[in-house]
């Protein structure tokens, strides 16, 4: 089994550039419909921020001048204000955050502080399937299914449950002290709730695959050969990961959503807290921007697994 | 694969964890520490640095240490000359005359001198600011600059407690001009005299100042840097781990610390036995809004709401209360006791409860741990006193737009700006000011507006006390619990945690010890 054989047996079965420009135009219409849906709700709908902050005392002028200084009052017409956000959204110009940052400044900050995280759950949603659907295989050893139902049942929960689990019993046994001062610690813990899910998905996938692959060819050619046990295990390996192919995208889509959820729970300042913060704050120019940008990854996902979305 | 190419790029990981583990082991304070840094942590970001947009405690923490008022008036009363070497108030309290000390500099690039251009542009412009306490600055009519370090200003009406009132972080001196530069994040344009200059900023992460040359005396730390942290667990491993050196304990932190029993903070936990308590007289009180419009009280007669507050006040167990918050006492005043003598007043009791016919009522409050814990125990004690209740929180705003809405049965809220000039801040929080929960109080802005203006000292404090007395006895909205001490806990080396009589604190004094 080859990566261009499964190429060829898709529903799409495209030439790579037009399937490339197909995938990359659809992200973008469906991003520029994001954008105008997200700009109606944020900045045509009135909001009662500054009441709530407790200006109401303030007199008018001052209020307006705070209001302007916000970006929050409209100061000319909506389809005019429309049109500089699209300008501004391709200049990467995502504007301000209500204290004065830079909202790209600020998106890039915090995706680097989330990346180690993410690439640490990437490693354990592959690694951890991998190794279980291997091991499955062994006839002579336990199959690992106390592994394989704590992937199923952790699986169903969400991350944040998980991760509120899991914070609690690191808390009560008292080893908290150890992960909130590593980080590498806690990013590889951050990284292992986020990828629970995925990982549970790919582990179904990947086992029945090592067991379709075992009966292959190149198996028993591997084997007449005379390769160790262990040799043609690996060898099963880029295989069972391109048979992952058409699930990459959609995985690592759960792992993001799981990992901005435990980011959420263990107060790391990522993308995901970024997005509790700007709720909070009621920091609408954020919350566009931060939507945006989760919009952009998912249609590039998507698209790039397959023109499915 | 191979095998050994598996085994390779295995034992590379390994590796790569293994040295990461490694270098995030080693303790970065080690390191820091000789360039005389302290690390504060937030328990949320700050929104401004603007002295005059101040309103909440975070932000007020972090300008503390790049803004400086004139003075600083310390919870019992002491004045600590900051800018200023003097300010003067002729005997009627309608002028005065503030003095600046001739080595105070701003932490702008050419470390130009604080002079009194610069203060008279500094009240001016939060005259005109849109917060709700520019009433500190009210009363200035004129302003004129003698010299470059005396400027005389006069009142439309006297000012007995000038000098208190310069204490507010919404006073502090700014450079004259600075507000037309180019905006920077956190209004971090806005030239300040505090004791620490503005550096790198990550939004929601890590805020650095590094020390200002120009600052009248102070401490000899270098750099501060905050660092937010909004969950508990995380703040107090920060500080194990020794990461950070500063940490205001609020609601189940402090039971965190403290060991079991020790409500007076003198016995700490063997986790923290580097770590010690700086505590200012209790600054905050924690209070019960009851809405009475609400549906769960709307057939009750307005003519028995008091009554009902008051049997229900008699039946609480405080001084329970008070010991399960932790480092509190009873309160029998929304005015907590920072106010020096002003909260004595004792809701008067009342023998009977009305409230077995109401059935159980809702308690919004915020969802953070203080606001929670806070809740949830008031909840118990009402309910041992008679008044049935159930819990729920909301996130701010929510919770606010719940209480502007008039969507709830009772609220509990910690008053946490008091009184630092005698003047009951707490009345002015919302939605400005004389107005609680917005009621506007024309009687008490009035009443206030005299009290306010009367020159001796001595009337005034009577005057103050007989307000917030009849204030407390004839109100039928609130009911104070308990009053919390500000409490900091800070690393043992570290010398000069200061806390000003509005229960912040301020870092200009920061010193290590050897």
């Amino acid at each position: 089994m080859t990566l261009q054989a499964e190429r060829g047996s898709g529903p799409h079965q495209l030439p790579l550039p037009r399937w490339f420009l197909a995938g990359l135009l659809r992200a973008v219409i469906l991003f520029l419909a994001t954008h105008a849906a997200l700009f109606a709700m944020f900045d045509l709908l009135p909001s009662t921020e500054l009441k709530l902050a407790g200006w109401t005392a303030a007199d008018p002028a001052a209020t307006q001048r705070y209001r302007e200084a916000a970006g929050l009052g409209p100061t000319t017409p909506a389809f005019e204000r429309y049109l500089k956000s699209v300008r501004n959204l391709f200049r990467g110009e995502l504007g301000r955050t209500v204290s004065g940052f830079q909202v790209s400044q600020i998106l890039r900050q915090r995706a680097l502080r989330s990346l180690p995280t993410l690439l640490a759950g990437l490693f354990f949603s592959l690694s951890i399937p991998c190794a279980l659907a291997l091991w499955r295989l062994q006839p002579t050893q336990p199959p690992g299914w106390v592994a394989w139902r704590f992937l199923s049942v952790v699986g169903t929960i969400p991350a944040f449950l998980f991760g509120t689990l899991i914070k609690s019993g690191i808390v009560l046994t008292g080893i908290d002290q150890f992960f909130f001062s590593n980080p590498l610690a806690l990013n590889s813990l951050l990284g292992f709730i986020g990828a629970a899910l995925p990982a549970a998905v790919m582990f179904s996938v990947m086992s029945s695959a090592a067991e379709n692959l075992m009966q292959q060819p190149f198996v028993m050619a591997a084997r007449a050969k005379g390769l160790s046990k262990f040799g043609v295990r690996m060898h099963l390996v880029p295989n069972m990961i391109v048979v992952l192919r058409p699930l990459l995208g959609r995985c690592w889509l759960m792992l993001m959503g799981g990992v901005l959820f435990a980011e959420v729970v263990f107060d790391v300042p990522g993308w995901g807290r970024l997005f509790m913060e700007a709720l909070q704050a009621a920091d609408y120019t954020l919350l566009q921007a931060w939507m945006l940008s989760v919009a952009l990854i998912v249609y590039l996902v998507s698209g790039a697994e397959g023109n499915r979305v | 694969m191979k095998r050994s190419s598996f085994l390779g790029i295995t034992g590379a990981i390994a590796a790569l964890a293994v040295g990461g583990y490694w270098y995030s082991r080693r303790n970065p304070r080690d390191t820091e520490r000789s360039g005389h840094e302290v690390t504060i942590i937030l328990g949320a970001e700050p929104i401004t640095l603007d002295p005059s947009l101040m309103t909440e405690v975070f932000s007020a923490t972090v300008a503390n240490a790049c803004h400086s008022p004139l003075v600083r008036v310390l919870p019992g009363g002491q004045v600590l000359w900051e800018l200023a070497s003097s300010i003067d108030l002729n005997p009627t309290a309608t002028q005065a005359t503030i003095t600046l000390k001739s080595d105070a500099r701003f932490w702008d690039t050419d470390m130009s001198p604080v002079t009194a251009e610069d203060v008279a542009f500094s009240l001016k412009r939060l005259q005109n600011s849109a917060s709700p306490l520019k009433l500190v600055a009210d009363r200035i009519s004129t302003m004129k600059v003698e010299s470059e370090t005396v400027l005389k200003i006069s009142f439309n009406s006297p000012e007995p407690e000038f000098v208190s009132l310069m204490a507010h972080l919404q006073a502090a001196i700014l450079k004259k001009g600075s507000d037309q530069a180019p905006a920077k994040p956190l209004a971090s344009h806005l030239i300040g005299a505090g004791a620490f200059a503005p550096g790198e900023f990550e939004s929601g992460a890590s805020y650095s100042f590094k020390r200002n040359p120009g600052f009248p005396g102070g401490g000899t730390v270098e750099n501060l840097r905050f660092i937010v942290r909004a969950d508990s667990q995380a703040q107090l491993a920060a500080v194990r781990s020794a990461e950070a050196d500063v940490l205001r304990l609020r609601g189940s932190l402090l039971k965190e610390v403290l060991q079991e029993g020790s409500n007076d903070g003198t016995g700490m936990r063997p986790d923290f036995s580097s770590f010690t308590l700086t505590k200012a007289a209790a600054s905050e009180v924690n209070v019960i809004i009851f809405n009475w419009a609400s549906p769960t009280f709307a057939r009750i007669p307005a003519e028995n709401r008091k009554k009902m507050l008051a049997s229900l006040s008699s039946a609480l167990d405080r001084q329970g209360l008070a010991k399960v918050f932790g480092l509190s006492t009873p309160a029998n005043s929304v005015i907590p006791d920072i106010a020096g003598g002003l909260a004595a007043p004792q809701i008067p009791s009342a023998p009977t409860t009305d409230w077995q016919g109401v059935g159980s009522f809702e308690i919004i409050s915020s969802t953070d741990a203080a606001g929670r814990e806070m809740a949830s125990q008031a909840s118990e004690f009402l309910a041992k006193a008679g008044a049935p209740c159930t819990t729920r929180q909301l996130d701010p705003t929510r919770l606010m737009e719940a209480i502007f809405g008039g969507k709830y049965d009772a609220t509990v809220i910690t008053f946490e700006m008091p009184v630092p000039g005698k003047l009951p801040w707490c009345l002015f929080w919302i939605p400005g000011p004389f107005s609680a929960f917005g009621k506007p109080m024309p009687e008490l802005a009035s009443e206030i507006t005299t009290v306010r203006s009367t020159a001796d000292n001595e009337m005034r404090q009577k005057a103050w006390g007989s307000l917030i007395s009849n204030l407390d006895a004839t109100q039928d909205v609130w009911l104070p619990l308990a009053s919390r001490e500000t409490v900091i806990l800070h690393n043992n080396r570290l010398d000069g945690v200061t806390i000003d009589a509005a229960g912040t604190p301020f870092w200009s004094h920061l010193s290590w010890r050897k």
